[in-house]
């Protein structure tokens, strides 16, 4: 059998009870993880922009988990940088937030996001959430890359 | 010299008479204001500028019965019936005919008309300039050729009437002209404040509608600090109280048990109240744009949504014929399904499985959505008062309920010109339950 290589995520959280919690749920997801917890936007950009600051594999993680609500640079302002640097646009960033605010989701989907997800109250609710989402993002992943054209043999 | 002069005009004014020939020689030695004054024609010297008789002669004291003295204080226009513009049509008159003499109707003393032809011209006499007149009664004549002064008067009486009836038309003319430009000035004046006013409601609406604007957009800002701050905090509460129950720790401790569980109640009930709160705060923003839904498939959404709730009250479902498309924002309609369903499973009849009917009619440009239950009913008293703000029918201890469920509704309804009611519609055989029955408008092809 075999072994798959763990999902590398990137948790963007400032607030530690609620990292708490999304670290407890991918915990009960079953799903074989790297974590990195960014305290804030700022901290999370300097890390994908600096190498060196973290293990190269945080420095491409394959999934950002990105909070809305954050002081200095807020959840959006974050993935409006991302999507605009050519070396990190390709890094599928997930928005975790407790807004179900129809502009929130709305702005975050022009932004580039690739998913929104509603922080339920229900802990079982959030940890079925998180594993459903895992287990369609780390079915991406580790799909094999398309050959590219001309390179096939 | 200058009388002489006189004397020989006045002699040519009579040209034609038989007096002329014979007179002329007599007069040549006599006082020329005696044969003024003695000369049995009737004579007037008349000031052009206001027409006053400067002096009569004997003869015309005697014909229109005043003193001499009398008629030299007199206008001639007192003598003289027409009216100044009757005497002007009859100057016209003369010079078209070429005559020259005019015809006019002299009053005299004793009340009596007279028709008289007079000749007159104008004369400077020591440097002023006089009209001098040649009066000739022809009234007698009238006795010979009675049809033709009857004519005469026929027509002046009509000239009269018709003067007369000019007059009264142009006074009446002039009176609509005044009123007219009263009138105009009037309405000038009254659009001139109505502009005025009109300026400054305006001004008043744009002040207004920057302070509703301003109101709005800090309602947004809570709407967002609603969201974000008040909703994160409330939803840790319960999920941490959930993650403690879960844990069991408390479980040998009958008093620590119950206090978490009032504690994961309440912050169940904070975190709904936050997020109903915030949808119905939600409705101040301009609301999303109607489109074609088909209401089946957002009722089943709901269904499969509300699955655990439903089995819960052992709850069948009876749909009749397939609930039709409608021209409303899904997410609302969504929304109205949600609170409808968790309303009938909230309020379900404890040991007694919940029946739910959904159907719907179409009739007169609207769609009517009836959902009938067998639940526990609501009192026709408070079937308007439930859908006041904060309004719950049980006590906040016993239910998760926020009271605002059908407040939205109704609120989302009426954006968009819909109602929504509650009757007693009981699904037959059911000793209790409720119809909740709501309409929406279909859009106008």
């Amino acid at each position: 059998m075999r072994v798959q290589s763990p999902l590398h995520l990137l948790l963007v959280e400032d607030d530690p009870a609620d990292a708490y919690l999304v670290q407890l749920a991918l915990k009960e997801s079953g799903h074989h993880l790297s974590l990195h917890h960014a305290q804030d936007a700022q901290e999370a950009l300097q890390l994908l922009q600096s190498p060196h600051l973290a293990s190269e594999r945080f420095a491409h993680p394959d999934l950002i988990l990105l909070d809305l609500n954050m002081p200095r640079m807020n959840g959006l302002e974050f993935l409006k940088k991302i999507k605009q640097n050519s070396a990190l646009k390709a890094i599928p960033v997930v928005m975790l937030t407790t807004s179900d605010a129809e502009s929130d989701i709305q702005a975050a989907y022009q932004q580039g996001a690739a998913g929104y997800l509603v922080k339920p109250a229900d802990m079982d609710l959030f940890i079925r959430q998180i594993k459903q989402l895992l287990d369609y993002w780390a079915l991406l992943v580790h799909l094999p890359s398309a050959p590219v054209q001309g390179e096939a043999s | 010299m200058i009388l002489r002069r006189l004397l020989i005009t006045l002699l040519c004014c009579l040209s034609g008479h038989t007096l002329y020939a014979a007179e002329t020689s007599r007069l040549a030695d006599n006082s020329l204001l005696s044969f003024f004054e003695q000369h049995d024609s009737i004579m007037l010297m008349i000031d052009p500028q206001d027409s006053r008789i400067l002096k009569a002669n004997k003869a015309a004291a005697r014909f229109y019965g005043y003193s001499q003295s009398a008629l030299e204080k007199m206008s001639i226009k007192e003598i003289n019936t027409l009216t100044p513009v009757q005497i002007e049509e009859e100057m016209q008159l003369a010079l078209s005919e070429a005559r020259n003499y005019f015809i006019f109707r002299h009053r005299l003393a004793d009340g009596e008309i007279r028709t008289v032809e007079s000749r007159t011209r104008l004369y400077a006499i020591e440097g002023k300039e006089l009209l001098v007149s040649v009066i000739h009664d022809i009234t007698p004549g009238r006795d010979l050729d009675q049809a033709l002064w009857h004519y005469q008067d026929r027509l002046e009486a009509r000239v009269q009437e018709q003067v007369e009836l000019l007059d009264k038309e142009r006074q009446t003319h002039q009176q609509r002209i005044y009123f007219a430009l009263v009138l105009q000035g009037a309405l000038i004046l009254l659009l001139a404040l109505i502009s005025i006013r009109l300026f400054f409601l305006k001004r008043d609406k744009q002040r207004l509608l920057k302070q509703q604007t301003q109101t709005n957009r800090e309602l947004q800002r809570l709407n967002e600090i609603m969201a974000h701050h008040f909703q994160e905090p409330s939803r840790r509460l319960v999920t941490y109280a959930q993650l403690l129950q879960r844990k069991g720790s408390f479980d040998y401790d009958p008093e620590t048990r119950t206090a978490l569980e009032f504690m994961q109640q309440q912050s169940s009930r904070l975190n709904l109240l936050v997020h109903d709160i915030q949808r119905f705060l939600a409705l101040n923003a301009p609301p999303p744009k109607a489109d074609w839904v088909s209401s089946q498939e957002i009722l089943d959404l709901c269904l499969a949504r509300f699955e655990p709730q439903l089995k819960k009250c052992s709850a069948q479902i009876i749909c009749g014929s397939p609930l039709p498309d409608v021209f409303f924002p899904r997410r609302f309609l969504s929304l109205i399904f949600e609170v409808l369903i968790e309303n009938a499973c909230r309020y379900s009849r404890p040991q007694v499985a919940l029946k739910l009917e959904i159907q719907s009619r179409t009739e007169g440009g609207w769609v009517h959505f009836y959902l009938r239950d067998n639940g526990q009913g609501i009192e026709a008293d408070f079937r308007e008062k439930v859908f006041e703000l904060f309004y719950s029918l049980s006590a906040k201890t016993e239910s998760d309920s926020s009271g605002i469920g059908l407040t939205l509704a109704r609120k989302i309804l009426a954006l968009y010109g819909g109602w929504i009611r509650i009757n007693d519609a009981k699904l037959p055989n059911e000793e209790s339950g409720v119809c909740v029955e709501f309409a929406i408008k279909e859009p106008m092809l």
